[in-house]
């Protein structure tokens, strides 16, 4: 009797399991087509256990909750399939559904154990009743699976009622969008992810490409997104380190990556007529704006009745949300794909960004500037100006910075470095176009592909081998987004090429005099998009000095609140993104931050009252050949 | 020193007078040694008048009064026209709205005044046909008018579109007898053409104070004045003026700025003289990125672009971005603890000490001329 | 009477530093306001208005897919030669128009801010300038204007009549790629380019591209011996009047007649 109930339960839910998924699918299929091939399905076991694990085991208590909880459910549930869904009723199976349910309580105790302390990332609501369920589930299953013969009846109706609730919150999840709808569209996202190449160790960093004469204008509604998306919002656990790791977030301006991911599944799964708000939302709201009244559904504009353009305009897009999530969602496509519809149907870019977005189109720099008066800096440093039929080995691409006064000492620095080292190196002069990457990061991808196509043109006509650049903007964009539109070049930031030469002798360096403790501040876009950290310490360690960490750097370094056009829409919150930065030098009492990049310095540098000088690491190995010589 | 010699000596600097014709006069007999300076009075009775008695030509000059006053881009187009007149030619000005003051030494030699069209009432085709009437009954050789925007720039405009056969230039930046030009292809080409009919002034193109004064001989305006008296159907009707307190003036508008930097510590104190000046706030970015100041008064280069003819600078040391952002203001003024900061070589006059303190006694020395202005009235 | 046809008068502008063609800002700010007071108008009643935006040039000129951009769904174009003067054949086609919206001053040709001025006389129709904002009233349009020191005044004008935008008014221009890919640009066939100009207040001007300081007219002074020595020795000091020394009464006493030498300030 027993046997056959549990047969029919496992049977029933599997059913509801099987349409809650049918129903979910019909939803993600709502968006738009993406490639995509079956056979990913196979590799979602590898990608769980290395991709995914290799994020989760940063926190190594909750990735030994989460192997106890999910693998004992998991096994549970197989194991279950076999012996009743099959109807084999074998006792030795029921001993190790017990042994699966026993590590699969022990898990779920540690999951009640945290929740009972959550962080504030953490979200509440159906997420704080889920050991409960999970409880339920593995407590039932173990009652129905011990070895005795004849249970009370009492006991047995308790342990089907448990094993009921249990199976529910399994079985339901994904139909309902209750929280175990992250173990179905976790996997699946797993297969089926937008970026491929981040399972194949490689970094996927490049915003996708727009085909603008299709009239591809961004996400508009929900179902602009393409389908595999829309699945990998569903893959949100709520964790809330996304939030937690937000620069944004943490200024107080009003974004929160995991509301935003919460706020686009609440857009893909209302009903139209509903009308539902946000208000079952139970984590940190977007800082400053209320939770309740805001609502959506798959075919309305999203801005600003689902979300407020501040929230979008607020990201860096330093990718720190990324680099953080577990289940690999890719904020910052959804945040840059939402400004583009802004930007190319509205041109609603806030504050000084339209101002920025025509100074791009009508004069090639950021700031309307003579692109003419780019090189000026070097005057007198007899440097070479490329032309076509004058091959050079390296070209060095100076950026917007070019046009600042402070950043030309890092640009005098690094060329006085590239002459000590004998290199055959010229300047792009007033060839050079911005690389378009602040308007790309606006979500002006007209912009961009204009300027784009501009530079790759001027780049075919010249010689090089190589391109350098102090700029990690410039070095992204060239990099990593210029390849999409046919341009392809190898981009060497500075301190990668004077950590080359430095090791290989050819730059001869000094120890430095330099007797501050210094730290290192991590380039998002060198960090993050680009991979380089070693490059930069490698350097710092050649001319002798120490580098102390800051709480949060490398691949998690902490942004300077300088990217994605962050600055120009200036959105307001309770302090400065550079002030909480400056704050984490001063916590380990630095006197000296080393940089990288020229966006990094002017936000360190606009910090006020007594902070630790700002220098670029190129500055700090040239000041090493002054002293040399 | 003793007398013991009793040499008789003569004061070289004892007291003299400077005549009509400016030259120098010592006055005989005198044994003061009380020196005249040279007169610095509004009436010009010691400059050379430069009237001419029987003028066999006229220029007119027409601008609108503020206040009963000409301001001071009007006193330049009336002062341009002074300068060029030759011996034969005599200046006249047509004022627009009440006149209180004396326009001699602003180099008018006849003055015809036209109360009822002040620049706060919006009659252009009243103006237009009284204006006409006028030069009809005068012949000038040249009119010259300020381009303003408190009725003159417009004025000019529809009086050259009245005139289609004469020439005329508008935006003028420089001007001498035999040609005018100004900047077009937005802004980036200097133009020149032959001084023409009808010439509208920008600003600062000519230096008011003259050496010279003039008659002022008040006409009688009556005959023009007919004009207004007429009831015609206008196309126009006035609904009302509003005044946008200083405080709530766009920056980008404001005429008086008082601008706070990193040196200023007491918002409190720079907010009472910002009112007492009447004048907008404007802040440095240091002081905005410290929270005093909201980012909308933000001035630079990645604030906002001023064009205020003062600018009184506070505790801002005057980083280039934002010298950039008040390169289009006229007087600039800055006190500043530190007389090497960049701002003191932009400013037309700086005061070098502790910010709190100046403010507080400029707002004593306001506060004390406002009531004796007011006791005066 | 009420709005029939607005047209909007779009200029080419050209970028000082880059030289790229571009819109003209004042322009962009008069056909915004007309879109504006369009739509509204249209939401308010069934009869349809008309915002027409009309360049008097080439065009294949670049600067017109700005506008596109900024709003325009289509732009048309009355052929003109370049640096012709363009009042008879705009007038030609501005008949049986309500509105006449423009900016204060072009970026290209002589930016006099003449042209509408001359197009108002041409056909007779009121012109108000320095116009902010307008709304259309029972009996015309009610124009804000702007006046220097936070003066504002309302005014109400008869139609037809040629509305001028002052560059302040509160207008947020956004240029939308979406709408430029949409946007058309159309030529009015009929047209001929234009003669050379009757008018002769467009007078020969000869330019210069290099820009230099504008000399200050002054007065020549009959001054004495020793006056014209200080002003030949004294040379103007560029930095300006430091005053280092005195307390705080004193140099706050420095700064109001300083004010006051300059007139700016009325007290």
């Amino acid at each position: 009797m027993m046997n056959y109930s549990i047969t029919a339960l496992f049977w029933l839910a599997t059913a509801t399991l099987l349409l809650g998924l049918w129903k979910r699918t019909k939803l993600w299929r709502a968006g738009q087509p993406a490639e995509f091939a079956w056979l990913n399905l196979l590799a979602i076991p590898k990608r769980y256990f290395v991709d995914l694990h290799h994020v989760v085991a940063r926190e190594p208590f909750i990735a030994r909750t989460h192997v106890a909880t999910a693998g004992g459910a998991v096994a549970a549930l197989g194991l279950v399939a076999i012996n009743y869904g099959l109807m084999l009723y074998c006792a030795a199976l029921n001993w190790a559904i017990l042994a699966a349910t026993a590590i699969m309580l022990i898990g779920v105790f540690f999951v009640w154990l945290r929740r009972r302390n959550a962080p504030a990332r953490l979200s509440r609501g159906a997420w704080s009743r889920l050991p409960y369920s999970l409880a339920a589930f593995a407590l039932g299953l173990l009652i129905v699976n011990l070895p005795v013969t004849v249970l009370s009846a009492g006991v047995a109706v308790f342990a089907l009622l448990l094993l009921l609730v249990g199976s529910a919150e399994l079985a339901l999840g994904i139909g309902l969008g209750g929280p175990m709808k992250h173990a179905i569209a976790g996997l699946l996202h797993l297969a089926f992810h937008p970026r491929q190449e981040r399972f194949s160790g490689k970094l996927s960093t490049a915003l996708m490409t727009l085909d603008l004469t299709n009239q591809e204008y961004g996400i508009n509604k929900p179902s602009d997104f393409k389908w595999n998306q829309l699945l990998g919002f569903d893959a949100c656990v709520q964790c809330g380190k996304c939030e937690a790791a937000c620069p944004a977030f943490a200024a107080g301006q009003p974004l929160n990556p995991k509301k935003l991911i919460q706020d686009l599944v609440l857009g893909l799964s209302n009903d139209e007529k509903s009308g539902k708000t946000d208000a079952n939302f139970a984590g940190s709201p977007y800082p400053g704006l209320p939770i309740g009244e805001h609502s959506g559904s798959m075919h309305a504009p999203i801005v600003p009745s689902l979300i407020e353009a501040e929230t979008l305009w607020s990201c860096t897009t330093c990718r720190a949300c990324v680099q953080e999530c577990p289940m690999l969602i890719e904020h910052v496509d959804a945040i840059v794909g939402l400004r583009r519809n802004l930007t190319l149907t509205q041109g609603a870019a806030p504050g000084k960004a339209p101002q920025t977005l025509e100074n791009l189109r009508q004069t090639a720099t950021v700031g309307g500037y003579d692109r003419n008066a780019r090189y000026h800096w070097a005057v007198d440093l007899d440097v070479k100006t490329i032309q076509p039929n004058m091959p050079v080995d390296l070209l060095l691409v100076a950026g917007e910075g070019a046009f600042d006064m402070r950043y030309q000492r890092t640009l005098r620095a690094l060329v006085k470095l590239l002459k000590a080292a004998k290199m055959d190196f010229a300047v792009m002069g007033a060839l050079e176009r911005d690389t378009g990457d602040t308007a790309r990061r606006l979500g002006d991808e007209a912009t961009f592909q204009s300027l784009a196509k501009q530079n790759i043109d001027t780049f075919n006509s010249l010689t090089f081998k190589r391109i350098v650049t102090a700029d990690p903007h410039v070095m992204h964009s060239l990099k990593n987004e210029y390849p999409a539109l046919g341009g392809n070049y190898e981009v060497l930031h500075h301190t990668t090429l004077l950590a080359q030469l430095a090791s290989s002798g050819q730059l001869k360096l000094g120890k430095s005099a330099e007797t501050r403790k210094l730290t290192y501040h991590d380039p998002c876009y060198l960090g993050r998009y680009n991979g380089e950290t070693d490059a930069p310490r490698d350097l710092l360690k050649a001319i002798g000095l120490q580098v102390n960490e800051m709480e949060r750097s490398g691949l998690r370094g902490r942004c300077c609140g300088g990217g994605g056009g962050a600055p120009l829409t200036d959105i307001p919150g309770k302090q400065r993104i550079p002030d909480i930065r400056i704050q984490d030098a001063r916590n380990i009492g630095a006197e000296l931050v080393a940089v990288g990049c020229p966006q990094c310095t002017s936000m360190l540098e606009g910090v006020v009252r007594n902070r630790p000088d700002v220098l670029d690491i190129a500055e700090l190995v040239a000041s090493v050949m002054e002293h040399a010589s | 020193m003793s007398d013991e010699n009793n040499i008789k000596r003569i004061n070289p600097r004892r007291a003299y007078k400077i005549m009509a014709d400016g030259v120098k006069r010592i006055v005989l007999g005198s044994i003061s040694d009380f020196v005249a300076h040279e007169a610095t009075s509004h009436h010009g009775t010691n400059k050379p008048v430069r009237t001419p008695s029987a003028p066999k030509a006229r220029v007119l000059v027409i601008a609108h009064s503020d206040r009963g006053m000409l301001d001071d881009h009007a006193r330049q187009a009336l002062a341009a026209a002074a300068i060029l007149a030759d011996a034969n030619t005599a200046v006249v000005v047509l004022v627009l709205g009440e006149l209180r003051e004396d326009l001699s030494n602003a180099g008018a030699d006849e003055v015809l005044v036209i109360a009822e069209l002040d620049y706060q009432t919006f009659q252009p085709d009243v103006e237009v046909s009284c204006a006409k009437t006028i030069i009809a009954s005068i012949v000038p050789k040249h009119i010259f008018m300020p381009d303003n925007l408190i009725g003159d720039g417009d004025l000019g405009r529809r009086l050259i579109a009245c005139y289609p056969e004469k020439s005329a230039a508008t935006h003028v930046i420089e001007l001498n007898n035999v040609q005018v030009a100004n900047y077009q292809l937005g802004g980036t080409s200097l133009a020149l053409t032959s001084l023409p009919y009808i010439v509208l002034l920008a600003a600062d193109t000519t230096d008011s104070r003259l050496a010279f004064s003039a008659a002022a001989q008040k006409l009688d305006s009556t005959f023009a004045n007919q004009n207004t008296a007429k009831s015609q159907k206008s196309n126009y009707t006035n609904l009302g003026m509003q005044t946008i307190s200083a405080a709530n003036i766009a920056l980008e508008e404001a005429d008086f700025i008082v601008s706070a930097g990193n040196g200023v510590d007491n918002v409190t104190t720079l907010q009472a003289l910002a009112a007492s000046l009447d004048a907008a706030i404007g802040a440095s970015r240091v002081a905005v990125d410290d929270g005093k100041f909201t980012r909308d008064k933000q001035i630079g280069a990645t604030g906002k672009t001023v064009t205020a003819s003062t600018y009184l600078a506070i505790g801002i040391s005057g980083a280039v971005q934002h010298l950039q952002g008040i390169k289009d203001c006229r007087h600039v003024i800055a006190i500043n603890r530190d007389n090497s900061a960049p701002i003191i070589k932009r400013a037309d006059l700086s005061v070098i000490g502790d910010a709190e303190s100046i403010m507080q006694e400029l707002i004593t020395a306001i506060a004390q001329v406002k009531s004796s202005a007011q006791e005066a009235a | 009477m009420s709005i029939k046809n607005i047209v909007a008068l779009v200029s080419a502008g050209r970028h000082p530093i880059s030289g790229q063609a571009r819109h003209c800002r004042n322009d962009s700010l008069a056909m915004t306001i007309g879109l504006a007071l369009t739509s509204d108008l249209n939401a308010e009643n069934a009869n349809s208005v008309n915002l027409k935006v009309i360049h008097a040039g080439h065009a294949k000129n670049a600067a017109l897919t700005d506008y596109l951009a900024l709003g325009a769904s289509q732009i048309d174009v009355i052929p003109a030669l370049e640096n012709a003067d363009i009042v008879d054949s705009l007038a030609e086609n501005l008949k049986n128009v309500d509105v006449i919206l423009m900016g204060s001053r072009a970026e290209s040709g002589q930016d006099s801010g003449l042209l509408p001025y001359l197009l108002a006389e041409k056909l007779n129709y009121s012109l108000v300038a320095n116009v902010l904002t307008i709304k259309q009233t029972t009996e015309g349009i009610e124009a804000l204007q702007f006046l220097p020191k936070g003066k504002r005044r309302s005014v109400k004008v008869t139609m037809p009549t040629v509305i001028v935008i002052h560059p302040l008014a509160p207008v947020q221009l956004r240029h939308a790629y979406a709408r430029q890919a949409n946007g058309h640009i159309s030529q009015f066939a009929t047209q001929t380019p234009t003669q050379e100009s009757k008018y002769s207040c467009t007078v020969e001007w000869q330019t210069q591209s290099t820009i230099r300081k504008p000399n200050k007219l002054k007065a020549k002074e009959n001054k004495s011996g020793h006056a014209r020595m200080l002003s030949a020795t004294v040379s103007e000091n560029k930095g300006g009047a430091v005053v280092n020394d005195g307390n705080s009464v004193e140099k706050a006493q420095v700064i109001l007649s300083y004010l006051r030498e300059h007139r700016l300030i009325n007290f």
